[in-house]
């Protein structure tokens, strides 16, 4: 009886099922797309892999996560190139007490996003309808964005879990992975890269595409990140990344042995297509498609400085640095001089990094009529305005002085305090230290207070950093010479107006400041390489894999100026008080350099690494912490 | 035998109308050898008569047998009866049966009172209407009689004799009889009708006989005369477990509903519940209140279950009002007129207060310029009388001087609001017909009038009896919307940020128009509010709603009803958006701006389609004391819904933007989404002498939302209940226990409430990633990634246990109390966090478990003093908490970042994680001097984990080191290791009630109306100056911050950028707020015009009233707060007073508005 009951029941409710269950429940979307149909066609992985460009960062560094002015990393405020001039801003890598196990980390978790998306595009080719020339073609480009991604990866972790497929929640063997080891994990981002390099449509997919070069440069890149790496962190002789390196960097500086004429209009162009040297280039438009570094260097929130240390790196115009250089008219010894005698007979990349001072007098603070600037008595005050507009871009509206607030209000003079007294009523374009960064101004793109307009191109990959990629990953082969130097160095320098560099001439006592455990030769190529990638985001992971990262406990300094410049009128007001001098010197007396931050605590050897967030290690026990962290703050 | 109960049992009462019904109604009879009442039963179940009889003296027990096809009531009556000594009268309805010999009215004294006193009178009810059938007894006695059609009756009684008038739906009255001999008695219609009807799913049923957790109102009870125009709205504080927020006072905003608190993480639409209009959805916010009956509120499991998958959340039934059989044509007219003013604003400190703390955050030069040590100055000589332009110019920089006030420059003194609403209703004998029209139009309170809300609604309804088994009913409803939003018009504030804008701009900001410098010559408006306001273009959104119901009815045999609906809704909207482009100067740093790079037209059209189709049948049968009922019905709906968006840049007149009429590129979206639903539900139940009562709902259900095998849930529910009142040995208390009865519940339900294609991974065509290749102007077209889905997941379910009992006294005491416990199982989440390496969400899988356990209290008294004085009062009192009972978070993380949601801190659930938790740090004290040694802080001193300790000052906030490390910090970020992290508070509303009190006397009636919540806590994470954003107005209540000489100060040392802001700002104990509340939601006072004054006017009724809403809150926030206003998402570590994306600064948006209104109502 009950078995039949069971059975009545349960052939009545299949009976409902199919009668109910039939194509009116069936509602698939209508606007969507699934895995089967889109990859199909060359045209279909095309318009997949688009959005892998996007993982390219943009005004942030060569291996930053975040997108928008991630200005703390682009300039360089990490380094010893400048710092964050803001109250409680000190870098935390030299003040470790600053520094803490996240509990999550986009520098950990993007990549594995992005890898995700590669990897759905990688498995698929298979089974889609193209040749297998195509295939390689799409396969290379995943690889290329796949490695630029681990590249990431173990810049800042030192090493990651390999995916090689996209994963899916019950892949727990690799979900909960240890770590695949450095030297490993490197050589399959090199395989990658090399297989790209050979399969991948020498011309790419169109004009600004990742191509046969594009790959190249980032071979150049990350080989020599991960030689010099393994070399100076004692993994291994990292002789088989500096040689990929050498190569890819040799193979495209014979292909493209000069670069475009002049420095600053890499950086504020409208339109880079079409430039000698730009190998990519993020492209960007006005109306919501731009980005908004421009207008933010001519605001007041820009508080990224190159500090004194920053600026003596930079070359006199006969080769030689200010400590040895005859054209340098300051104290030979100590570097300090004022900023006008500072700034004199340099390395032209200096002034298109960092405002020239100059002084002006105008009618108001916000005024904005260039015909009402009159200049003032003193020739010196007027000496850069000249020298700016006569290197400026032949629009001359670039880079020329006085320099202009966003909304086109004339600053009277620079250096330009932020500390508040000596700001004139002029509260933008400030800095603390007296060196205004401007890599990024210019008065050419829309700036208006909508966001995202600045339309200035930026360089992803250009030959500029390919030379020094070169010139550095030859000297570690024991292949740097002369014409080595003539190919990349002296290229560089003569856009920048500097004497070539002549090997033979560096010795010892070139560099009297150079850090004596450097090679001299090695010590100039890297100094080119430090002043042609100024603000661009290199130097902190330079500093990290030359293991050379004590250079940023050295404290940092500002200008060097007399109390008495400041104490007039027009710095301090109608009731101007000579013992109300706000800004703190470097030393004892009326003179001397400014100081913002006090010497930092200094560098500890765990920082060469970043710590995993604590959430992944609770999630994932077979994860390792780096040396040096806790695994999490609690310990 | 007591006489006064058994006298008039014999009526059946009956919601659905569909009996046929008329003075010559016919019936078919076919009876053999039963008795007289049977006959009797019958004819009342064909027609509309009642029969009314002293069962004690009309015999209708005798056996007879009567034949009769198509034959007059009068007719079978007449045959019937023929030959007895019983004779019948008719009247309208009611059909009196007495004796013969008793000639002097219908008296049937039961015994000869030869030496009593003869009583005569006439018994009427409140609206001068007779009594008929009433019962008359000699209290103690079972001397009694009926009053017959006249509302008369005659009765010999000993002097000195107590009479007892009773009538169903009346009060029971008693009358002393003094000398008079004629007496007029008049019977008070008794509120707490226990014959109450209410709707429940797919039917009716008496109220009594209820055993789930249901609650009624009728919308004339809760509406009354206060200026809603939106139901929801008026449901607010009505219905104990249903919650009713609305967080601003912007015309036409959405308000939300909840019944019973959160169901389930996977919960985006705030826990709406269904809300189904006659049966089928519809869109609550473009229904007239006056065009409703009543609402009913199903809570538990056992009264949803039938509505299965979308009634997790619970289920809100209205039933609009219709026609009444053989009523004379009515027409009636209400209006409401209202002012309304905000109910609070914050109050800024005079610019000199404000200047001042900008000097002592240590801001030597404002962001506009400005020497702050400088404006003091001036504003020293502003108040001795100089610069009486208001402001000096210096330097080429403006100093504002003059007290402005932003807020009061951008409103109106008042806003207006005005409804109407005209309805004709009337019966014939075969028909009914309502037909209304409606219309509301709202102005809101800014000095535009691009705020406003515009509402006409028109619905038509028939009812036909085309035989007398089948009757055929059809509504149509028209509803026309238009609500404009003003928007401030900048991309510098965001499109709608008028209100936190306002509420930033500091008490000396200039308004109107001037020159940007001193020497500048172009007049430009300030970029005031108000100039913003006045020169933007609104948002208009359109709604337009078509709703077409057809309805049979078929009544094959007693007992059986069948009935099919179908319905068809069409809902049309549209959005135009435009952004201008104009100049202005900013108030605060005196730049000239443009509002937008280019000026954009934006249209939005989208239409969606509902079809339902209702299929059910309901035999009811009583077999001696046992009662039964059985539906069974079938159930399928789809909808559908398309849009279409078109942008276009650069319109050649501004003055009049169009897609065509524009030059730039044009770009468009378009989208489509559909679900589909399939059921078969049932109810039985069955009672027992009406005093045992079991009920049992279910659902059988399939939802498109998912994957085919495993689409179909089956969803039942059981409930019974028990009157303990109708027990034999209950009956000494019957007296004044009218009503006592116990119910119990269970019942699971599914949830749907997913995705519409969640379980398809698809991938999108985008084109919002960044990237542009050369020669284009657009970001590049690509494709989105799949996301991670798991191959089968299925309905979550939520199962519900409901105990309640129901209590009614002394015919005016009413108390509900239900407690449940709801269980929702297998929710859709992340199986557990998945390590990142993942690279995706984690797929959701039906891997968690939550439990809700709530109750719910309702008493309500009504009485009376003294003949003209009626009050009443009514409490109604909920709470309930929820908590993760099965979530897989083994090491019990607390906090991540969600990258995809604006980097918004969130909660991970875990078990035992209670809805609404706030964690944050304990506040010890500020610093101290004392902290200090040669300015350096004191090793033993803790700090903030990553803090740089010199960078401490006296004045910040020193925190709890409970794990003693010597470092504030949260540990591991887990619940097993929390570092000084402690569970601080919960934002969860407990103790929500509402209060209804109203008292009458004669003619004039009051009532007042009152909402709160009893205790909960607030994080408002911007009460005081965050991370260094505090730089332009300045609020009372702030200016109690730490400085060198006041160091008892409430908040901590202020900092004018970066600084400590960061760290003094932590989630901590010290200003977490106590957002309870009480608010005064409404007062009314109304006047009827007296009846006979009324029928000289030759109207039915007139009643003119004033009323005012939201007179006052008393809550714990500063000034201009909304403590209602605050919404925490499940699973968010982040309290929201957003709204259509204006941003909350200072909590504050739309206020809430006081409305003070009147109307009046009238009837012909």
């Amino acid at each position: 009886m009950k078995k039949l009951l069971i059975s009545f029941l349960t052939i009545g409710a299949t009976l409902f099922q199919s009668c109910l269950n039939n194509d009116y429940l069936e509602r698939l979307p209508l606007d969507k797309q699934t895995e089967e149909t889109v990859f199909v066609s060359y045209d279909n992985f095309k318009t997949y892999s688009w959005k892998f460009y996007t993982y390219l960062t943009a005004y942030a560094g060569p291996t930053a996560i975040k997108g928008g002015p991630n200005e703390k990393y682009i300039f360089d405020s990490y380094s010893d190139n400048g710092f964050y001039g803001n109250p409680g801003s000190e870098n935390p890598w030299t003040w470790p007490e600053k520094t803490t196990v996240p509990s999550t980390a986009d520098e950990w978790s993007k990549p594995y996003e992005h890898i995700r998306a590669i990897n759905i595009m990688l498995d698929n080719l298979d089974n889609s309808q193209m040749t297998e020339s195509e295939k390689a073609h799409w396969r290379s480009l995943g690889y290329f964005f796949k490695a630029n991604e681990y590249y990431r990866l173990i810049a800042h972790y030192g090493s990651a879990i390999w995916v090689e497929n996209a994963l899916k929640d019950t892949d727990t063997e690799i979900l909960y992975a240890k770590r695949t080891p450095r030297t490993e994990l490197a050589a399959k981002v090199l395989e990658m890269l090399e297989y790209a390099k050979e399969n991948i449509n020498p011309d790419g997919d169109g004009e600004n595409t990742i191509n046969r070069d594009v790959v190249c440069a980032l071979i150049s890149r990350y080989g020599l990140f991960e030689g010099t790496w393994q070399k100076y962190h004692s993994i291994s002789d990292g002789l088989k990344y500096l040689q990929a390196s050498f190569d890819a960097s040799k193979e495209l500086i014979n292909a493209h042995p000069t670069v475009h004429n002049h420095y600053d209009e890499l950086f504020n162009s409208e339109e880079l297509q079409g430039t000698t040297g730009i190998l990519l280039y993020k492209n960007f438009l006005s109306d919501g498609k731009g980005h908004n570094m421009t207008r933010y260097v001519r605001t007041s929130s820009h508080y990224s400085e190159i500090s004194s240390d920053g600026i003596a790196a930079y070359l006199c115009q006969d080769g030689k640095p200010i400590y040895t250089s005859e054209l340098f008219e300051g104290n030979k010894e100590t570097g300090d001089a004022d900023v006008y005698t500072e700034f004199r007979n340099r390395d032209y990349r200096l002034y298109y990094n960092v405002c020239p001072p100059y002084k002006v007098n105008s009618p108001s603070a916000t005024n904005m009529d260039m015909s009402k600037v009159t200049f003032t008595d003193d020739p010196r005050d007027k000496e850069y305005i000249d020298l700016m507009a006569q290197i400026s871009n032949t629009a001359g509206s670039t880079k020329t002085l006085p320099a202009l607030q966003w909304a086109g209000q004339i600053l009277r003079e620079v250096p330009h305090f932020r500390e508040n007294s000596y700001n004139m009523g002029q509260g933008f374009m400030t800095s603390y230290g007296g060196y205004y960064v401007w890599k990024y101004y210019n008065t050419v793109t829309p700036v208006n207070s909508a966001g995202s307009v600045n339309s200035t191109d930026f360089p992803l990959f250009r030959m500029g950093e390919v030379m020094v990629n070169h010139a550095e990953a030859a000297w570690e082969l024991g292949q740097f010479n002369q014409s080595v130097a003539d190919a990349t160095i002296n290229v560089l320098r003569k856009r920048a107006h500097v004497a070539d560099m002549k090997v033979s001439e560096i010795n010892a006592s070139f560099d009297p400041k150079r850090d004596q455990s450097v090679d001299p030769v090695l010590w100039e190529i890297r100094r080119e390489r430090r002043v042609e990638l100024m603000f661009e985001g290199y130097r902190f992971d330079d500093l990290r894999r030359w293991k050379k990262a004590e250079y940023m406990n050295t404290q940092q300094f500002g200008v060097y100026l007399k109390k008495s410049d400041l104490e007039d009128t027009r710095h301090m007001g109608d009731n101007a008080n000579p013992s109300n001098f706000k800004l703190k010197l470097d030393r004892n007396g009326d003179e001397g350099r400014i100081v913002f931050f006090s010497k930092p605590v200094g560098w500890v050897d765990r920082h060469y690494l970043f710590p995993l967030p604590s959430n992944e290690l609770l999630l994932n026990q077979n994860l390792d912490q780096n040396e040096g962290y806790p695994r999490s703050n609690a310990e | 035998m007591k006489l006064s109960t058994f006298l008039l049992l014999t009526c059946t009462f009956t919601s659905i109308a569909g009996h046929v019904s008329s003075q010559n109604a016919k019936v078919t009879l076919n009876e053999n050898n039963v008795a007289v009442s049977k006959i009797l039963n019958t004819i009342e179940s064909q027609t509309d008569y009642l029969f009314i009889y002293n069962k004690n003296n009309v015999n209708v027990n005798r056996v007879t047998s009567v034949k009769a096809k198509d034959k007059t009531v009068d007719k079978v009556l007449s045959d019937l009866f023929n030959g007895t000594n019983i004779t019948y009268e008719m009247e309208g309805k009611h059909i009196v049966l007495s004796m013969k010999n008793n000639t002097s009215g219908k008296s049937i004294s039961s015994q000869s009172q030869q030496d009593g006193k003869t009583i005569t009178g006439i018994i009427k009810d409140k609206s001068g209407l007779e009594v008929i059938g009433a019962n008359i007894v000699e209290k103690g006695t079972t001397n009694g009689t009926i009053t017959d059609i006249d509302g008369k009756f005659s009765l010999t009684v000993q002097p000195g004799a107590t009479l007892q008038v009773s009538y169903i739906g009346y009060n029971t009255k008693e009358v002393k009889v003094g000398n008079e001999s004629t007496l007029n008695i008049l019977l008070e219609e008794d509120s707490q009708a226990l014959d109450e009807v209410v709707v429940v799913g797919y039917g009716a049923q008496k109220k009594v006989n209820l055993t789930g957790a249901i609650t009624t109102v009728k919308m004339e009870d809760v509406v009354g005369n206060r200026p809603v125009g939106n139901t929801a709205q008026a449901l607010e504080g009505a219905i104990p477990g249903l919650q009713v927020s609305r967080n601003n006072g912007k015309p036409g905003t959405t308000i939300n509903m909840n019944v019973r608190g959160a169901t389930s993480i996977n919960d985006d639409t705030n826990g709406a519940p269904l809300v189904l209009v006659d049966n089928v959805p519809m869109d609550i916010d473009l229904l007239d209140p006056n065009d409703i009956e009543s609402v009913t509120t199903l809570k538990d499991a056992a009264a949803s279950a039938i509505y299965g998958a979308r009634a997790a959340f619970g289920v809100i039934l209205i039933t609009t009002k219709q026609g009444k059989k053989d009523t004379p044509m009515r027409v009636s007219y209400n209006n409401n007129f209202s002012f309304s003013t905000p109910a609070a604003l914050p109050n800024k400190v005079d610019p000199y207060t404000t200047v001042q703390t900008y000097a002592n955050m240590g801001l030597k030069r404002y962001y506009g310029g400005q020497d702050t040590e400088q404006w003091l100055g001036y504003l020293d000589e502003y108040r001795n009388g100089q610069h009486k332009d208001g402001y000096v110019w210096s330097d080429g920089v403006r100093y504002n001087l003059a007290p402005t006030d932003v807020i009061d420059d951008m409103m109106d003194n008042f806003g207006f609001q005005q409804q109407h609403n005209v309805s004709v209703t009337g019966g014939s004998s075969k028909a009914t017909y309502r037909v209304s029209f409606g219309m509301m139009d709202e102005d809101g309170i800014l000095v535009i009038d691009k705020d406003s809300y515009k509402r006409y609604n028109a619905s038509a309804f028939v009812s036909m009896d085309a035989n007398k088994w089948l009757t055929l009913q059809a509504d149509f409803r028209y509803t026309d919307s238009k609500t404009s939003t003003a928007q401030s018009g900048t991309s510098e504030h965001g499109e709608n940020a008028v209100w936190s804008f306002a509420s930033s701009m500091p008490s000396m900001c200039p308004l109107g128009y001037d020159y940007a410098t001193e020497d500048d010559n172009e007049l430009l408006p300030y970029g005031t509010p108000s100039n913003l306001l006045r020169l933007a273009s609104p948002k208009i959104n359109r709604a337009n709603n078509t709703r077409i119901l057809g309805r049979v009815m078929i009544k094959p045999f007693t007992g059986l009803d069948i009935i099919g609906e179908y319905s068809f809704n069409r809902n049309w909207g549209s959005e135009k958006q435009f952004n201008e482009i104009y100049k202005y100067i900013a108030p605060i740093t005196g730049e000239k701006k443009d509002t937008y790079t280019n000026s954009k037209y934006q249209m939005k059209q989208f239409f969606e389609t509902t079809n339902a189709i209702n299929i059910f049948a309901t035999y009811s049968k009583d077999i001696d004391d046992h009662s039964f009922s059985v539906m069974g019905g079938y159930n399928q709906e789809n909808w559908y819904y398309e849009s279409l968006k078109a942008t276009r840049e650069d319109p050649i007149n501004q003055g009049l933007p169009s897609i065509s009429q524009s030059t730039g590129t044009i770009t468009s979206e378009d989208s489509f989404k559909e679900y589909a639903l399939r059921s078969l539900f049932y109810r039985l139940t069955y009672s027992y002498k009406g005093k045992y009562l079991v009920e049992a709902n279910g659902r059988y259900d399939g939802s498109s939302r998912f994957p085919k095998n495993d689409r179909f849930g089956f969803f039942p529910s059981f409930s019974a209940g028990w009157r303990i009142s109708e027990e034999s040995f209950m009956e000494d208390t019957k007296d004044w226990m009218n009503n006592l009865k116990v119910r119990a519940s269970w019942g699971s339900i599914g949830n749907q409430n997913v995705d519409y294609y969640a379980y398809q991974p698809t991938i999108d065509a985008k084109n919002d990633y960044n990237w542009i290749l050369p020669g284009t102007d657009k970001y590049v077209t690509t494709l989105g990634v799949p996301g991670l889905v798991s191959s089968s997941f299925t309905w979550e379910t939520v199962n519900t246990l409901d105990i309640g009992v129901d209590l009614n006294l002394f015919n005016r005491l009413g108390i509900v109390f239900d407690w449940y416990q709801r269980d929702t199982k297998d929710m859709l989440t992340a199986a557990k966090p998945l390590p990142a390496v993942l690279g995706a969400t984690a797929p959701k899988v039906n891997a968690a478990d939550m439990r809700s356990k709530g109750w719910e209290l309702a008493i309500t008294w009504s009485d009376k003093i003294g003949k003209d004085i009626r009050y009443n009062i009514g409490l109604n009192l909920y709470d309930s908490r929820s908590k993760i009972t099965k979530y897989s978070n083994d090491d019990n993380l607390l906090t991540y970042t969600d990258a995809s949601d604006n980097n918004i801190e969130k909660m991970y659930y875990r078990e035992g994680m209670e809805f609404g938790e706030i964690w944050g740090y304990t506040t010890d004290r500020f610093y101290t001097e004392n902290d200090f040694v040669d300015g350096k802080l004191k090793d033993d001193i803790p700090v903030f984990l990553g803090q740089n300790r010199d960078n401490v000052k006296p004045g910040d906030i020193l925190y709890k080191d409970f794990d003693g490390d010597g470092k504030i910090s949260n540990g591991d970020n887990s619940e097993n290791n929390p570092g000084d992290l402690r569970k601080i508070g919960n934002s969860t509303p407990r103790f929500q009630y509402g209060i209804n009190a109203g008292i009458s006397y004669k003619d004039f009636d009051l009532s007042l109306f009152f909402t709160g919540v009893g205790k909960r806590d607030l994080w408002i994470s911007d009460l005081w100056a965050p991370n260094g954003q505090f730089v332009s107005s300045v609020f009372d209540y702030q200016t109690d911050y730490w400085q060198e000489d006041n160091q008892n100060a409430y908040y901590p040392r202020v900092y004018g950028e970066g600084g400590n802001n960061s760290y003094n700002n932590k989630r901590q104990t010290k200003y977490l707020k106590d957002g309870s509340y009480v608010r005064l939601k409404n007062l009314t006072v109304g006047y009827n015009l007296p009846a006979d004054l009324c029928n000289k006017l030759y109207i039915q009724k007139l009643r003119v009233f004033f009323s005012g809403e939201n007179l006052f809150t008393w809550h714990h926030l500063p000034e201009g707060y909304y403590p209602d206003s605050y919404s925490m998402a499940p699973g968010s570590n982040k309290v929201n007073a957003n709204i259509e994306g204006d941003s909350k600064a200072a909590g504050w948006s739309y206020p809430l508005m006081r409305q003070f209104s009147f109307g009046i109502n009238v009837t012909f």
